[in-house]
């Protein structure tokens, strides 16, 4: 691990650590691993998250994984995620995420979602444009992507207020959602 | 040495004045020596914090790129100036601490000289104890009062700073600001009474050495006027130490004074200044992010 990550790793293990009100910032895999890494790892009760399908580099990651099922295994713990892009869900992709769900599926509840949560993006010349973003809340933390490409988003360990705004979010949208069976996830 | 005239006294006068304020000079410089050093480790903690502070501003600036995208306005603009302008600033700093460590090194040709002045005072002691001559004796007498004079000085400087420094230690959170404050104005007020105790011992000692001289050699006459001697040059020698000592005190203050001016006052803004920039941008991205999130079916 290069220095710059050991200092970023170090600096949002003691924001998560001490719930500190800190807007940080984040791009790329490894720099999303450890912001799900310290919400799994500090967060109690329920988590939420909205994802594309969860095929992709870091949820195949071994530390993701280690610290999912840290966080699955810990009494009163729930996890709800909700996929809005599992039209492009494929078998025989990387299923390792959803074995580990599996593995603890009285905690676990999975739904797809029409629904696309997104920005407002203005550009320069004043037009709008939508964009969509995906997140995961805990307690007060909050993961917000905004370029589910690059993996740009930006974190905190604690403000409450943003995080309600969008569980309330989340938690309309999933009244709405369809929930998927084990086996549409693994062969 | 018997037939000394008017011309032979004003020499060994003039001698032993620059002596005494070339030993002081290389003093006042050696402790500046130690006080820039003290000031490159304290520099060094603070570019440790500014470098944090930085680091976290290049954050700011490259996550302005991502907001740029979703709300263009002015407000990110002048953030975004302030930051440049601050890091401009920082980095400004940085070559001014560079040259103060070059600057470090300066007192070692000072210890050189006070080297010099120890080995001086130290040949006029061996004189004194292995010379039978007793018409050089006076002028040596002189030369050792004179280099026992400077150190002296430098145990009584040395003993009233420690106790100085014990008692800041002691202070704490806001009486430590306060003492730290008060130890400029006082290490000068120290260094004065430093120098009249000095002067005041090194009287005393003159008289002294003009009394046994009195008594343990009554028979050499010309003793009486050695010892007259001692007694003038003693207090001239004082005196002019004295003046040599305030004029490089307040030189010597004056450089400090300007380098705290150079470097920590800009320093201390410049990090406040970044601080409440942080927290600003910090305000600014909260607010972008919590109105821009929505769901649609």
């Amino acid at each position: 691990m290069d220095a710059t990550l050991k200092d970023y790793r170090e600096a949002v293990e003691f924001l998560a650590k001490n719930r500190v009100d800190n807007l940080i910032f984040n791009a790329g895999d490894e720099h999303a691993q450890i912001i799900f890494q310290n919400i799994f790892k500090n967060c109690e009760g329920k988590i939420r998250l909205l994802a594309g399908n969860l095929q992709n580099e870091v949820t195949k990651s071994a530390a993701y994984l280690d610290a999912l099922k840290g966080f699955l295994q810990r009494d009163g713990s729930k996890l709800e995620v909700m996929l809005d892009n599992f039209a492009r869900f494929s078998k025989q992709g990387e299923v390792e995420v959803f074995k580990v769900l599996l593995e603890y599926r009285d905690k676990v509840a999975i739904k797809s979602t029409d629904t696309k949560f997104y920005v407002t993006k203005v550009t320069e010349g004043g037009a709008e444009e939508k964009v969509p973003v995906h997140f995961c809340t805990g307690n007060a933390m909050y993961r917000l992507e905004i370029d589910t490409r690059t993996r740009s988003a930006r974190c905190n360990f604690n403000d409450k207020s943003f995080v309600e705004d969008l569980n309330t979010l989340f938690d309309e949208d999933t009244k709405k959602g369809r929930e998927i069976a084990w086996n549409e996830v693994l062969p | 040495m018997s037939a000394l005239n008017v011309h032979d006294l004003n020499t060994l006068l003039q001698l032993s004045v620059a002596f005494n304020a070339a030993c002081i000079a290389a003093f006042k410089l050696g402790q500046f020596g130690k006080i820039a050093e003290t000031t490159i480790n304290t520099n060094s903690r603070i570019l440790h914090k500014v470098s944090a502070i930085a680091s976290m501003a290049i954050t700011g600036l490259n996550s302005l790129e991502q907001v740029k995208e979703l709300h263009v306005n002015t407000a990110i603009k002048e953030i975004a100036d302030k930051y440049n302008r601050i890091l401009a600033e920082i980095e400004k700093k940085n070559k001014l601490c560079e040259s103060v460590v070059a600057e470090k090194y300066t007192p070692l040709y000072i210890a050189g000289l006070s080297s010099f002045c120890a080995l001086f005072g130290t040949i006029s002691l061996f004189f004194i104890l292995f010379s039978k001559s007793s018409e050089h004796l006076a002028f040596q007498i002189f030369i050792c009062l004179s280099f026992l004079y400077v150190l002296l000085f430098i145990a009584i400087k040395t003993y009233l700073n420690t106790r100085l420094h014990k008692r800041l230690e002691k202070a704490k959170g806001h009486k430590r600001e306060q003492a730290e404050s008060k130890s400029c104005k006082l290490s000068k007020l120290l260094s004065v009474k430093a120098a009249l105790i000095s002067c005041i011992c090194f009287l005393a000692l003159s008289i002294l050495v003009k009394l046994l001289i009195q008594k343990w050699l009554p028979t050499f006459t010309v003793a009486y006027f050695w010892a007259a001697l001692i007694e003038y040059a003693s207090a001239f020698l004082s005196f002019s130490s004295l003046i040599v000592y305030v004029v490089v005190t307040y030189l010597y203050n004056l450089r400090r004074v300007s380098f705290i001016n150079a470097y920590f006052k800009p320093m201390e803004e410049a990090i406040k200044e970044c601080k409440e920039a942080k927290e600003e941008l910090d305000t600014y991205l909260k607010v972008a992010n919590k109105l821009s999130v929505k769901a649609e079916s």
